[in-house]
């Protein structure tokens, strides 16, 4: 298992998108499934990172920890910020998927972070003592 | 993120190259803006070498979108691959946005 936790901020996105990545790899999923790793975490951590701690948190943490077995990958996103269930269906989901089927004019910009993260992996939540995980699995292709 | 402009007739074509995510997104839109300052409105994006696209991407041309519109021109999209095409399909981007498999259709239908 290889872990990292690092600052909630912007800055830290490279070096967390780099590490899944590189499980991705020793997993052996396919070119395309690594992309998807990659746009599954960035929607994920950009949510954390901007909505998860109040501005004036002092010390706003995220770890990843990646786990590699039978060729699939397991991520697990873990932030101690506002409980946030972002795989949930809520009220909101209606809404976004009235926004899926909008056109130009009526299509909003929010939730479309949402609805990759949902449609791209396996994601599952649970508000475990007073923290957000999220658990993302990509299985090998076929 | 990189854009090679051409015009064709009053038709503006970007291709993009490389990666469309939260650091480069405001980028398109200000390509876009770019593009309509010199009176065209109707653009064609060449998306072949567009290797990564994130939310924050689909929210640039969304809002350039919307503003192309106003204009009374519009923006279409050709020539997509991987997972830049997968996440147009997975965000409903492919029945939004007019998407054409060359370019010669996209300026064709521009």
């Amino acid at each position: 298992m290889d872990s990292l936790r690092l600052p909630a901020r912007d800055s830290s996105l490279p070096d967390l998108l780099r590490l899944a990545q590189s499980c991705a790899r020793r997993a052996g999923l396919d070119e395309q499934t690594v992309q998807r790793v990659e746009l599954v975490l960035e929607e994920a951590l950009v949510n954390i990172i901007s909505h998860a701690y109040p501005q004036d948190e002092p010390n706003p943490q995220v770890q990843l920890d990646c786990k590699v077995a039978g060729g699939a990958l397991t991520l697990t996103v873990t932030d101690w910020g506002a409980a946030f269930d972002p795989v949930l269906p809520t009220e909101h989901d209606a809404d976004l998927a009235a926004n899926l089927e909008a056109d130009l004019d009526n299509r909003v910009l929010g939730g479309l972070g949402l609805i990759l993260i949902r449609g791209m992996s396996q994601a599952a939540y649970a508000r475990v003592d007073g923290a957000n995980v999220l658990t993302l699995n990509f299985p090998p292709a076929g | 993120m990189d854009f090679i402009k051409t015009t064709e007739g009053n038709i503006c074509i970007l291709a993009v190259v490389g990666r469309m995510d939260t650091l480069t997104a405001p980028e398109f839109e200000a390509k876009c803006a770019e593009c309509a300052a010199e009176g065209a409105t109707r653009i064609v994006v060449d998306l072949s070498s567009l290797e990564y696209i994130s939310s924050a991407g689909l929210r640039s041309i969304l809002a350039s979108a919307k503003k192309l519109k106003a204009l009374g021109g519009g923006l279409s999209f050709c020539c997509l691959s991987g997972i830049v095409n997968e996440v147009f399909a997975v965000s409903g981007f492919s029945k939004l946005m007019p998407v054409f498999p060359t370019r010669q259709e996209a300026l064709a239908k521009a």
